[in-house]
Protein backbone atom coordinates (compact mmCIF):
# COMPACT_ATOMS: atom_id res chain seq x y z
CA UNK A 1 0.00 0.00 0.00
CA UNK A 2 3.18 2.55 1.07
CA UNK A 3 4.98 1.57 -2.11
CA UNK A 4 1.35 2.40 -4.37
CA UNK A 5 1.38 5.82 -2.73
CA UNK A 6 5.10 6.44 -2.94
CA UNK A 7 5.06 5.53 -6.62
CA UNK A 8 1.82 7.37 -7.45
CA UNK A 9 3.54 10.58 -5.63
CA UNK A 10 6.38 10.48 -7.49
CA UNK A 11 4.90 9.55 -10.80
CA UNK A 12 2.10 12.90 -9.91
CA UNK A 13 5.96 14.54 -9.16
CA UNK A 14 7.52 14.20 -12.36
CA UNK A 15 4.09 15.64 -14.41
CA UNK A 16 3.89 18.41 -12.11
CA UNK A 17 7.48 18.65 -12.73
CA UNK A 18 6.82 18.41 -16.67
CA UNK A 19 3.92 20.12 -16.42
CA UNK A 20 5.40 23.40 -15.33
CA UNK A 21 8.56 23.24 -17.28
CA UNK A 22 6.40 21.72 -20.89
CA UNK A 23 7.21 25.13 -22.81
CA UNK A 24 10.76 26.21 -21.72
CA UNK A 25 11.60 22.25 -22.36
CA UNK A 26 9.14 22.41 -25.49
CA UNK A 27 11.52 25.62 -26.63
CA UNK A 28 14.52 24.00 -25.91
CA UNK A 29 13.80 20.90 -27.51
CA UNK A 30 12.26 23.08 -31.28
CA UNK A 31 15.51 24.81 -31.04
CA UNK A 32 17.62 21.81 -30.75
CA UNK A 33 15.69 20.28 -33.83
CA UNK A 34 16.36 23.12 -36.04
CA UNK A 35 19.81 23.73 -35.40
CA UNK A 36 20.65 20.18 -36.65
CA UNK A 37 19.18 21.18 -40.08
CA UNK A 38 21.51 22.69 -42.74
CA UNK A 39 22.33 26.15 -41.51
CA UNK A 40 19.77 27.81 -44.24
CA UNK A 41 16.98 26.25 -43.75
CA UNK A 42 17.94 25.72 -39.64
CA UNK A 43 17.05 29.81 -39.49
CA UNK A 44 13.88 29.47 -41.54
CA UNK A 45 12.38 26.24 -39.33
CA UNK A 46 13.57 27.86 -36.29
CA UNK A 47 10.99 30.69 -36.27
CA UNK A 48 8.75 28.79 -38.38
CA UNK A 49 8.54 26.30 -35.24
CA UNK A 50 8.34 28.64 -32.72
CA UNK A 51 5.31 30.20 -34.41
CA UNK A 52 3.49 26.89 -34.64
CA UNK A 53 4.81 26.32 -30.72
CA UNK A 54 3.38 29.85 -29.54
CA UNK A 55 -0.03 28.93 -31.47
CA UNK A 56 -0.75 25.72 -29.72
CA UNK A 57 -2.66 26.18 -26.45
CA UNK A 58 -2.19 23.46 -24.18
CA UNK A 59 1.39 22.80 -22.65
CA UNK A 60 1.27 18.84 -23.47
CA UNK A 61 0.20 19.72 -26.94
CA UNK A 62 3.17 22.14 -27.14
CA UNK A 63 5.27 19.15 -25.64
CA UNK A 64 4.10 16.55 -27.91
CA UNK A 65 5.00 19.11 -30.99
CA UNK A 66 8.63 19.44 -29.81
CA UNK A 67 9.24 16.00 -29.48
CA UNK A 68 7.67 15.08 -32.50
CA UNK A 69 10.46 17.11 -34.34
CA UNK A 70 13.37 16.24 -32.15
CA UNK A 71 12.39 12.24 -32.59
CA UNK A 72 12.39 12.71 -36.09
CA UNK A 73 15.85 11.89 -38.13
CA UNK A 74 17.85 15.24 -39.88
CA UNK A 75 17.67 13.26 -43.22
CA UNK A 76 14.29 13.43 -43.28
CA UNK A 77 13.76 17.15 -43.60
CA UNK A 78 17.21 17.14 -46.02
CA UNK A 79 16.41 17.13 -49.38
CA UNK A 80 18.50 15.32 -51.45
CA UNK A 81 21.68 16.69 -52.12
CA UNK A 82 21.74 19.04 -49.75
CA UNK A 83 24.21 19.63 -47.41
CA UNK A 84 25.12 16.13 -45.44
CA UNK A 85 28.29 14.69 -43.12
CA UNK A 86 30.42 14.39 -46.06
CA UNK A 87 30.20 18.21 -46.83
CA UNK A 88 31.74 18.96 -43.65
CA UNK A 89 35.03 17.72 -44.94
CA UNK A 90 36.10 21.10 -47.01
CA UNK A 91 35.56 22.49 -43.63
CA UNK A 92 37.69 20.19 -42.07
CA UNK A 93 40.31 20.64 -44.95
CA UNK A 94 40.32 24.22 -45.03
CA UNK A 95 40.14 24.29 -41.09
CA UNK A 96 42.91 21.35 -40.82
CA UNK A 97 45.56 23.18 -39.07
CA UNK A 98 43.62 23.42 -36.17
CA UNK A 99 42.78 19.80 -35.95
CA UNK A 100 46.12 19.05 -36.20
CA UNK A 101 47.78 22.48 -33.51
CA UNK A 102 44.74 20.87 -30.92
CA UNK A 103 45.96 17.39 -31.46
CA UNK A 104 49.43 17.91 -31.06
CA UNK A 105 49.00 20.36 -27.94
CA UNK A 106 47.24 18.09 -26.14
CA UNK A 107 49.43 15.72 -27.06
CA UNK A 108 52.00 17.24 -25.45
CA UNK A 109 50.20 18.19 -22.09
CA UNK A 110 49.16 14.72 -21.71
CA UNK A 111 52.80 13.49 -22.21
CA UNK A 112 53.96 16.32 -19.55
CA UNK A 113 51.28 15.82 -17.34
CA UNK A 114 52.39 11.77 -16.86
CA UNK A 115 55.60 13.18 -15.53
CA UNK A 116 53.44 14.78 -12.54
CA UNK A 117 52.21 11.18 -11.94
CA UNK A 118 54.67 9.30 -9.25
CA UNK A 119 56.88 6.75 -10.26
CA UNK A 120 55.47 3.47 -8.11
CA UNK A 121 57.75 0.58 -7.43
CA UNK A 122 56.83 -2.84 -7.71
CA UNK A 123 58.20 -5.79 -5.25
CA UNK A 124 56.64 -8.91 -5.76
CA UNK A 125 56.61 -12.47 -3.59
CA UNK A 126 55.28 -16.05 -4.89
CA UNK A 127 53.95 -18.43 -2.18
CA UNK A 128 52.83 -22.03 -2.48
CA UNK A 129 49.79 -23.14 -0.44
CA UNK A 130 47.78 -26.39 -0.56
CA UNK A 131 44.84 -24.41 0.79
CA UNK A 132 41.75 -23.26 -0.90
CA UNK A 133 42.02 -20.10 -3.32
CA UNK A 134 40.13 -17.92 -1.81
CA UNK A 135 41.23 -18.77 1.64
CA UNK A 136 44.77 -18.17 0.83
CA UNK A 137 43.74 -14.63 -1.08
CA UNK A 138 41.17 -13.86 1.90
CA UNK A 139 44.04 -14.51 4.22
CA UNK A 140 46.61 -12.13 2.15
CA UNK A 141 44.59 -9.14 2.71
CA UNK A 142 43.04 -9.34 6.04
CA UNK A 143 42.89 -6.67 8.44
CA UNK A 144 44.44 -9.25 10.71
CA UNK A 145 47.83 -10.08 8.67
CA UNK A 146 47.83 -6.43 6.87
CA UNK A 147 47.61 -5.07 10.79
CA UNK A 148 50.86 -6.88 11.99
CA UNK A 149 52.68 -5.66 8.73
CA UNK A 150 51.78 -1.67 9.55
CA UNK A 151 52.61 -2.52 13.06
CA UNK A 152 56.05 -4.33 11.87
CA UNK A 153 57.04 -1.55 9.75
CA UNK A 154 55.99 1.26 12.28
CA UNK A 155 53.45 2.91 9.51
CA UNK A 156 50.70 4.29 10.83
CA UNK A 157 47.13 2.06 11.32
CA UNK A 158 45.59 4.16 9.12
CA UNK A 159 47.79 3.01 6.24
CA UNK A 160 46.31 -0.68 6.53
CA UNK A 161 43.80 0.12 3.56
CA UNK A 162 45.79 1.91 1.29
CA UNK A 163 48.34 -1.10 1.85
CA UNK A 164 45.30 -3.19 0.69
CA UNK A 165 44.71 -1.20 -2.31
CA UNK A 166 48.61 -1.31 -3.37
CA UNK A 167 48.26 -5.30 -3.19
CA UNK A 168 47.58 -7.46 -6.16
CA UNK A 169 47.02 -11.16 -5.93
CA UNK A 170 47.28 -13.45 -8.80
CA UNK A 171 46.74 -17.02 -8.65
CA UNK A 172 47.62 -19.90 -11.12
CA UNK A 173 46.59 -23.95 -10.10
CA UNK A 174 49.99 -26.22 -9.91
CA UNK A 175 47.69 -29.22 -10.72
CA UNK A 176 44.09 -31.00 -11.58
CA UNK A 177 44.31 -32.69 -7.92
CA UNK A 178 42.35 -30.69 -5.06
CA UNK A 179 45.29 -31.09 -3.24
CA UNK A 180 47.95 -30.06 -5.63
CA UNK A 181 47.72 -26.65 -4.43
CA UNK A 182 48.05 -22.85 -5.98
CA UNK A 183 50.53 -20.69 -6.54
CA UNK A 184 50.31 -17.03 -5.73
CA UNK A 185 51.91 -14.20 -7.06
CA UNK A 186 51.22 -10.87 -4.67
CA UNK A 187 52.70 -7.70 -5.95
CA UNK A 188 52.69 -3.99 -4.22
CA UNK A 189 52.95 -1.00 -5.07
CA UNK A 190 54.82 1.44 -2.85
CA UNK A 191 56.54 4.93 -3.42
CA UNK A 192 60.68 3.70 -3.29
CA UNK A 193 61.72 0.42 -3.68
CA UNK A 194 63.40 -0.23 0.15
CA UNK A 195 59.47 0.39 1.28
CA UNK A 196 57.99 -1.68 -1.80
CA UNK A 197 60.24 -4.61 -0.29
CA UNK A 198 60.18 -4.35 3.15
CA UNK A 199 56.35 -5.04 3.24
CA UNK A 200 55.96 -7.33 1.22
CA UNK A 201 58.63 -9.34 3.47
CA UNK A 202 56.49 -8.22 6.19
CA UNK A 203 53.88 -9.06 4.44
CA UNK A 204 55.54 -12.88 4.15
CA UNK A 205 56.20 -13.03 7.60
CA UNK A 206 53.09 -12.41 9.12
CA UNK A 207 51.18 -14.72 6.84
CA UNK A 208 53.30 -17.48 7.79
CA UNK A 209 53.14 -16.78 11.20
CA UNK A 210 49.70 -16.17 11.47
CA UNK A 211 49.06 -19.53 9.83
CA UNK A 212 51.15 -21.39 11.27
CA UNK A 213 50.04 -20.32 14.78
CA UNK A 214 46.12 -20.81 12.91
CA UNK A 215 47.39 -24.57 12.59
CA UNK A 216 49.11 -25.33 16.04
CA UNK A 217 46.65 -23.83 17.88
CA UNK A 218 44.05 -26.30 16.08
CA UNK A 219 46.65 -29.51 16.45
CA UNK A 220 47.37 -29.06 19.55
CA UNK A 221 44.08 -29.07 21.28
CA UNK A 222 43.57 -32.01 19.04
CA UNK A 223 46.65 -33.43 20.81
CA UNK A 224 46.15 -32.46 24.34
CA UNK A 225 42.82 -33.56 24.36
CA UNK A 226 44.28 -37.54 23.21
CA UNK A 227 47.44 -36.89 25.70
CA UNK A 228 44.92 -36.96 28.42
CA UNK A 229 42.56 -39.44 27.55
CA UNK A 230 45.61 -42.10 26.45
CA UNK A 231 46.50 -41.18 30.29
CA UNK A 232 43.49 -42.12 31.57
CA UNK A 233 43.35 -45.12 29.51
CA UNK A 234 46.77 -46.22 31.03
CA UNK A 235 45.57 -46.11 34.29
CA UNK A 236 42.97 -48.15 33.91
CA UNK A 237 44.72 -50.82 32.28
CA UNK A 238 47.17 -50.91 34.93
CA UNK A 239 44.37 -50.91 37.44
CA UNK A 240 42.22 -53.39 35.63
CA UNK A 241 44.80 -55.59 34.02
CA UNK A 242 46.86 -56.49 36.87
CA UNK A 243 45.74 -60.72 38.30
CA UNK A 244 43.13 -61.85 36.12
CA UNK A 245 42.18 -64.99 35.07
CA UNK A 246 42.87 -65.52 31.30
CA UNK A 247 39.62 -65.63 29.30
CA UNK A 248 37.72 -64.66 32.27
CA UNK A 249 35.48 -61.24 31.19
CA UNK A 250 37.83 -58.74 32.44
CA UNK A 251 41.15 -60.33 30.72
CA UNK A 252 38.91 -59.55 27.60
CA UNK A 253 37.74 -56.39 28.99
CA UNK A 254 41.76 -55.62 29.29
CA UNK A 255 42.62 -56.66 25.64
CA UNK A 256 40.08 -54.22 25.17
CA UNK A 257 41.28 -51.43 26.61
CA UNK A 258 44.90 -52.06 25.47
CA UNK A 259 43.77 -52.13 21.79
CA UNK A 260 41.70 -48.94 22.42
CA UNK A 261 45.36 -47.62 23.59
CA UNK A 262 47.04 -48.77 20.77
CA UNK A 263 44.43 -46.98 18.57
CA UNK A 264 44.68 -43.81 20.49
CA UNK A 265 48.37 -43.77 20.65
CA UNK A 266 48.39 -44.08 16.86
CA UNK A 267 45.50 -40.74 16.33
CA UNK A 268 47.98 -39.04 19.11
CA UNK A 269 50.99 -39.75 17.09
CA UNK A 270 49.79 -38.39 14.14
CA UNK A 271 48.65 -35.40 15.63
CA UNK A 272 52.15 -34.78 16.85
CA UNK A 273 53.46 -35.30 13.16
CA UNK A 274 50.91 -32.70 12.06
CA UNK A 275 51.61 -30.02 14.28
CA UNK A 276 55.26 -30.40 13.90
CA UNK A 277 54.30 -30.28 9.70
CA UNK A 278 52.48 -27.14 9.93
CA UNK A 279 54.94 -24.82 8.11
CA UNK A 280 54.66 -27.11 4.59
CA UNK A 281 50.90 -26.11 4.14
CA UNK A 282 52.32 -22.50 3.10
CA UNK A 283 55.35 -22.22 1.31
CA UNK A 284 57.22 -18.67 0.69
CA UNK A 285 58.42 -19.94 -3.30
CA UNK A 286 60.55 -16.81 -3.93
CA UNK A 287 61.28 -13.58 -1.32
CA UNK A 288 60.29 -10.12 -2.38
CA UNK A 289 63.20 -7.97 -4.15
CA UNK A 290 63.80 -4.56 -4.11
CA UNK A 291 61.26 -3.08 -6.22
CA UNK A 292 60.82 -2.73 -9.91
CA UNK A 293 60.27 1.53 -11.08
CA UNK A 294 56.98 1.40 -12.99
CA UNK A 295 56.65 4.19 -14.35
CA UNK A 296 53.27 5.68 -15.45
CA UNK A 297 51.89 4.56 -19.47
CA UNK A 298 53.29 8.08 -21.15
CA UNK A 299 52.93 6.82 -24.68
CA UNK A 300 49.22 5.62 -23.39
CA UNK A 301 49.00 9.45 -21.71
CA UNK A 302 49.91 10.84 -24.89
CA UNK A 303 47.42 9.16 -27.15
CA UNK A 304 44.64 9.78 -24.69
CA UNK A 305 45.59 13.21 -25.26
CA UNK A 306 45.87 13.39 -29.12
CA UNK A 307 42.24 11.61 -28.70
CA UNK A 308 41.22 14.51 -27.31
CA UNK A 309 42.85 17.12 -28.57
CA UNK A 310 41.36 15.72 -31.95
CA UNK A 311 37.63 15.32 -30.41
CA UNK A 312 38.28 19.43 -29.42
CA UNK A 313 39.38 19.87 -32.77
CA UNK A 314 36.93 18.50 -34.70
CA UNK A 315 34.09 20.27 -32.40
CA UNK A 316 35.65 23.19 -32.87
CA UNK A 317 36.13 23.26 -36.41
CA UNK A 318 32.38 22.36 -36.50
CA UNK A 319 30.91 24.98 -34.78
CA UNK A 320 33.26 27.54 -36.58
CA UNK A 321 31.70 26.24 -39.98
CA UNK A 322 27.92 26.22 -38.41
CA UNK A 323 28.77 29.82 -37.08
CA UNK A 324 29.96 30.81 -40.86
CA UNK A 325 27.09 29.04 -42.43
CA UNK A 326 24.80 30.84 -40.58
CA UNK A 327 26.03 33.75 -40.48
CA UNK A 328 26.38 33.71 -44.54
CA UNK A 329 22.54 32.71 -44.35
CA UNK A 330 21.24 35.78 -42.30
CA UNK A 331 23.25 37.95 -45.02
CA UNK B 1 3.76 14.20 -61.36
CA UNK B 2 6.89 15.74 -60.22
CA UNK B 3 9.69 13.43 -59.91
CA UNK B 4 11.13 11.89 -56.40
CA UNK B 5 7.98 12.37 -54.99
CA UNK B 6 6.69 9.86 -52.37
CA UNK B 7 2.84 9.57 -51.72
CA UNK B 8 2.55 7.88 -48.56
CA UNK B 9 -0.67 7.80 -46.81
CA UNK B 10 0.69 10.30 -44.57
CA UNK B 11 1.44 12.51 -48.05
CA UNK B 12 -1.94 11.88 -49.44
CA UNK B 13 -3.57 12.80 -45.82
CA UNK B 14 -2.33 16.66 -46.41
CA UNK B 15 -2.96 16.54 -50.06
CA UNK B 16 -6.94 15.60 -48.82
CA UNK B 17 -6.43 18.86 -46.11
CA UNK B 18 -5.56 21.08 -48.98
CA UNK B 19 -8.01 20.26 -51.53
CA UNK B 20 -10.70 20.46 -49.25
CA UNK B 21 -9.73 24.04 -48.04
CA UNK B 22 -9.10 25.15 -51.56
CA UNK B 23 -12.90 23.59 -52.03
CA UNK B 24 -14.11 26.27 -49.54
CA UNK B 25 -11.67 28.98 -50.49
CA UNK B 26 -9.30 29.09 -53.81
CA UNK B 27 -6.85 31.12 -51.92
CA UNK B 28 -6.44 29.22 -48.50
CA UNK B 29 -3.73 29.07 -46.71
CA UNK B 30 -3.06 26.94 -44.16
CA UNK B 31 -0.06 27.02 -40.98
CA UNK B 32 1.86 23.85 -39.70
CA UNK B 33 -0.51 23.84 -36.52
CA UNK B 34 -3.81 23.74 -38.68
CA UNK B 35 -2.36 20.91 -40.59
CA UNK B 36 -1.19 19.03 -38.25
CA UNK B 37 -4.69 19.00 -36.74
CA UNK B 38 -6.54 18.59 -39.83
CA UNK B 39 -4.46 15.53 -41.16
CA UNK B 40 -3.84 13.91 -37.19
CA UNK B 41 -0.10 14.39 -38.25
CA UNK B 42 2.46 14.98 -35.32
CA UNK B 43 5.14 17.71 -36.37
CA UNK B 44 7.94 15.62 -37.22
CA UNK B 45 5.58 13.73 -40.19
CA UNK B 46 3.90 16.56 -41.24
CA UNK B 47 6.97 19.01 -41.48
CA UNK B 48 9.66 16.86 -43.92
CA UNK B 49 6.53 16.34 -46.12
CA UNK B 50 5.68 20.57 -46.51
CA UNK B 51 9.45 20.48 -46.84
CA UNK B 52 9.70 17.67 -49.53
CA UNK B 53 6.43 19.51 -51.42
CA UNK B 54 7.31 22.77 -51.32
CA UNK B 55 11.00 21.95 -52.83
CA UNK B 56 8.59 19.91 -55.68
CA UNK B 57 6.72 23.13 -56.64
CA UNK B 58 3.27 21.54 -55.10
CA UNK B 59 3.19 24.30 -52.31
CA UNK B 60 4.50 27.49 -51.53
CA UNK B 61 5.11 29.26 -48.87
CA UNK B 62 5.14 32.93 -47.21
CA UNK B 63 5.39 34.71 -43.73
CA UNK B 64 2.85 36.26 -41.78
CA UNK B 65 2.93 40.11 -43.03
CA UNK B 66 3.28 41.57 -39.99
CA UNK B 67 6.39 41.46 -38.36
CA UNK B 68 7.17 39.79 -34.63
CA UNK B 69 7.85 43.28 -32.96
CA UNK B 70 4.14 43.78 -34.09
CA UNK B 71 2.92 40.65 -33.61
CA UNK B 72 4.32 40.22 -29.78
CA UNK B 73 4.54 36.73 -31.35
CA UNK B 74 6.68 34.65 -33.84
CA UNK B 75 5.04 34.70 -37.04
CA UNK B 76 3.86 31.84 -38.54
CA UNK B 77 4.51 30.62 -42.27
CA UNK B 78 1.38 29.93 -44.14
CA UNK B 79 1.11 27.19 -46.62
CA UNK B 80 -0.59 27.36 -50.36
CA UNK B 81 -1.23 24.33 -53.03
CA UNK B 82 0.10 25.68 -56.23
CA UNK B 83 -1.68 24.43 -59.49
CA UNK B 84 0.60 21.84 -59.90
CA UNK B 85 0.08 20.81 -56.54
CA UNK B 86 -3.55 20.74 -57.30
CA UNK B 87 -3.07 18.85 -59.95
CA UNK B 88 -0.93 15.99 -58.33
CA UNK B 89 -3.43 15.92 -55.90
CA UNK B 90 -6.43 15.44 -57.95
CA UNK B 91 -4.40 12.79 -60.09
CA UNK B 92 -3.32 11.08 -56.71
CA UNK B 93 -6.58 11.33 -54.89
CA UNK B 94 -8.86 10.91 -57.83
CA UNK B 95 -7.69 9.39 -60.65
CA UNK B 96 -4.81 6.84 -59.48
CA UNK B 97 -6.84 5.03 -56.53
CA UNK B 98 -10.28 6.28 -57.09
CA UNK B 99 -11.85 4.01 -54.23
CA UNK B 100 -9.23 3.03 -52.10
CA UNK B 101 -7.51 6.03 -51.07
CA UNK B 102 -10.43 8.30 -51.05
CA UNK B 103 -11.91 5.69 -48.50
CA UNK B 104 -8.77 4.80 -46.24
CA UNK B 105 -8.36 8.43 -45.95
CA UNK B 106 -11.84 9.43 -45.21
CA UNK B 107 -12.13 6.71 -42.94
CA UNK B 108 -8.88 7.52 -41.54
CA UNK B 109 -9.79 11.45 -40.84
CA UNK B 110 -13.53 10.59 -39.13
Amino acid sequence: MIDTITILFVLASIGALVFVTAIPISKALVRLSARRLPAALALRMEEEWYGELNSINSRPGKLAFAVALILTRRREFVAHGEETVSELTPAFGSRKSLVIVSTAVFAIAAYGASFLVPVRYESETVLISTEPNNQVRQQITSRAILKDVVLSLRWTDSMIDDLRKNITVTSERLGFSPDSGSSFAVKYLGPDAASAQNALTQLDRALVQHHFQERVDRWSAERDFLKEELATLGKRIEKEGNGQAPGSIAALDHELLVSSYKSMFTTYQDAELNSALVEGQIRIMDAPQPGKEVTPNRAGFAGLGAFAGLTMGGMAVFGLDRRQRRLLAAK
Amino acid sequence: MPANIRLSLQSLRVLRVFLDALSENLHAELAGADLMSAARLSSGTLYPILLRFERAGMLESRWEKERPEKLGRPRRRFYRMTSAGVRVAQEALGDLYPVQIETELREDMA
